[in-house]
């Protein structure tokens, strides 16, 4: 176990370390970042707007359920748009997120290391790191910011449609709260959470697919550490950043 | 010119390699042969630097290969075509975008690109098929897409490893024609490695057979059915069982 986790941490600096040596060859990769991107970005827009519109709506129930006896419910939308602002959009989207794309990252990666794909770009004087992993960080850290404004447009707007349909607090009212307490830091705030979030989950995708083990077995358990490992990430750089940012 | 001096290799804690040492003249093709385990593939990658050695270690054109920085290793392995026992085509692209990768990564212009890649289908008996995935061909069109990726940057040095294994036998003596005819044509140093000696007579100039972790004896290929070694006994009786 200890021999593992010093592995690992072993692994990830050299990685991260040849990632940042790669940014020096950043123009071979436009096509790739372009294809990562409509992999990881676009790919998931279905997703994560079905998540987000659920997330929305369970918000404001309760929200307005926990606060209607001492808070006018005026202030709902401020209240249901901050939560998801600050917290709900960025770690919903990054779990997500980390469900779909790191485990998909990890298994590609993993098989490409287990049939030798990845010993013939060596051999090919091709860097891994440069074609497979920085493409694929690059547009993690693109993408998570895009998917969690998208991410929190729809659930404000699920939410307001509950606010209306369901609490009796019209759409106007509920736009109006937010408007009244809006502050450019919760957006900001939570966007650069989302940033590191992109890093992380693509990062440990590429990390654990980079140093998979033998056979189906090994491509398997590296699927599950990324998706297990990431969000347990994103979770702990959610309270460290959460603390940095609004503590 | 390859030198590979007093290389040792342990992997999992078991001694593969214990003491290599071997030379690969220029224009050259060598076999080595050995039995399957005996660390053929350890020693190919040993050369390009996909392993490093305990100890000894290994020079191509007097560049010391474990000593490398990771840029001059990719700057060296431009010189190397590398045929991979199980073809490690890249499945996800075509067969064109295979053979294309590296020379798009080398900055070769789209145009000179595609006559290089009509050139090499031709040579491979391969037209026709640069539309399709690695899953939809043979076995045998498979290896010949991994030789035309190796040779399609014109190396210095060719490595095969195992390029006959798991083929039948009539697809295998057709990769070793073309091993053979890629050798009068275009004179690269080629190392094979192989546990077939049907292809490593025909195809290489000299034999040298790996055993023990060691390399036991370096000979001409046309002397090596003379030799009296228990090994390489057992290696011809396999080519007459086959025959």
């Amino acid at each position: 176990m200890i021999e593992a986790f010093f592995y690992h941490v072993g692994a990830m600096t050299i990685l991260g370390g040849q990632l940042l040596r790669s940014l020096r060859e950043l123009h071979k990769i436009p096509r790739l970042f372009l294809q990562q991107l409509d992999r990881i970005g676009v790919g998931s827009i279905p997703l994560v707007a079905l998540t987000s519109a659920f997330t929305g709506m369970v918000a404001s129930v309760q929200t307005a359920y926990q606060v209607r006896d001492y808070v006018p419910l005026d202030f709902l939308g401020a209240g249901v748009a901050k939560a998801i602002m600050i917290e709900l959009g960025p770690v919903l989207t990054a779990l997500v997120v980390a469900g779909r794309v790191g485990a998909g990252i990890a298994a590609e990666l993993g098989t490409m290391r287990v049939t030798e794909q990845i010993d013939a770009l060596e051999i090919m004087a091709i860097d891994p790191v440069r074609y497979l992993v920085l493409p694929r960080v690059l547009a993690g850290i693109l993408a998570l910011p895009l998917l969690t404004v998208l991410a929190e447009v729809v659930a404000i707007l699920g939410a307001a449609f509950v606010s209306a349909t369901v609490l009796n607090v019209s759409y106007a009212t509920f736009f109006h709260g937010i408007q009244l307490f809006f502050l450019p830091r919760d957006l900001f705030g939570g966007l650069a959470k989302s940033v590191v979030f992109g890093f992380l989950i693509t990062f440990l995708g590429c990390h654990f697919g980079y140093t998979s083990g033998r056979g189906a077995s090994g491509v398997g358990r590296a699927t599950t550490y990324a998706v297990v490992f990431s969000s347990l990430f994103v979770l702990m750089f959610d309270y460290i950043l959460g603390t940095l940012l609004f503590g | 010119m390859i030198r590979i001096r007093n290389l040792h290799k342990s992997l999992n804690g078991q001694a593969v390699l214990q003491g290599i040492d071997l030379e690969i003249h220029d224009g050259e093709t060598l076999a080595i042969l050995g039995k399957s385990g005996s660390g053929k593939t350890v020693l190919l990658k040993h050369i390009v630097g996909l392993l490093k050695p305990d100890r000894g270690s290994i020079w191509v054109d007097d560049r010391e290969v474990p000593k490398l920085r990771r840029s001059e290793l990719f700057r060296l392995r431009r010189k190397f075509g590398y045929v991979f026992q199980a073809s490690a085509l890249f499945d996800s692209l075509t067969v064109y975008e295979n053979l294309a990768l590296a020379l798009r990564d080398r900055g070769y212009p789209e145009t000179e690109i595609e006559e290089k890649i009509h050139q090499i289908l031709e040579l491979m008996g391969l037209q026709g098929n640069e539309e399709k995935y690695p899953s939809e061909l043979s076995g045998g069109m498979q290896k010949r897409v991994s030789v035309a990726r190796a040779l399609i940057t014109d190396p210095k040095y060719l490595l095969y490893d195992e390029p006959t294994a798991g083929l039948d036998p009539v697809t295998a003596e057709t990769i070793n024609d073309l091993m053979l005819s890629l050798k009068s044509r275009f004179r690269v140093t080629a190392v094979l490695v192989t546990h077939d000696l049907r292809c490593a007579l025909r195809v290489a100039d000299r034999i040298a057979l790996l055993s023990g972790g060691k390399i036991r004896i370096v000979v001409p290929a046309e002397e090596t059915l003379k030799i009296k070694d228990p090994e390489l006994q057992e290696f011809f009786r396999s080519l007459e069982f086959r025959a």
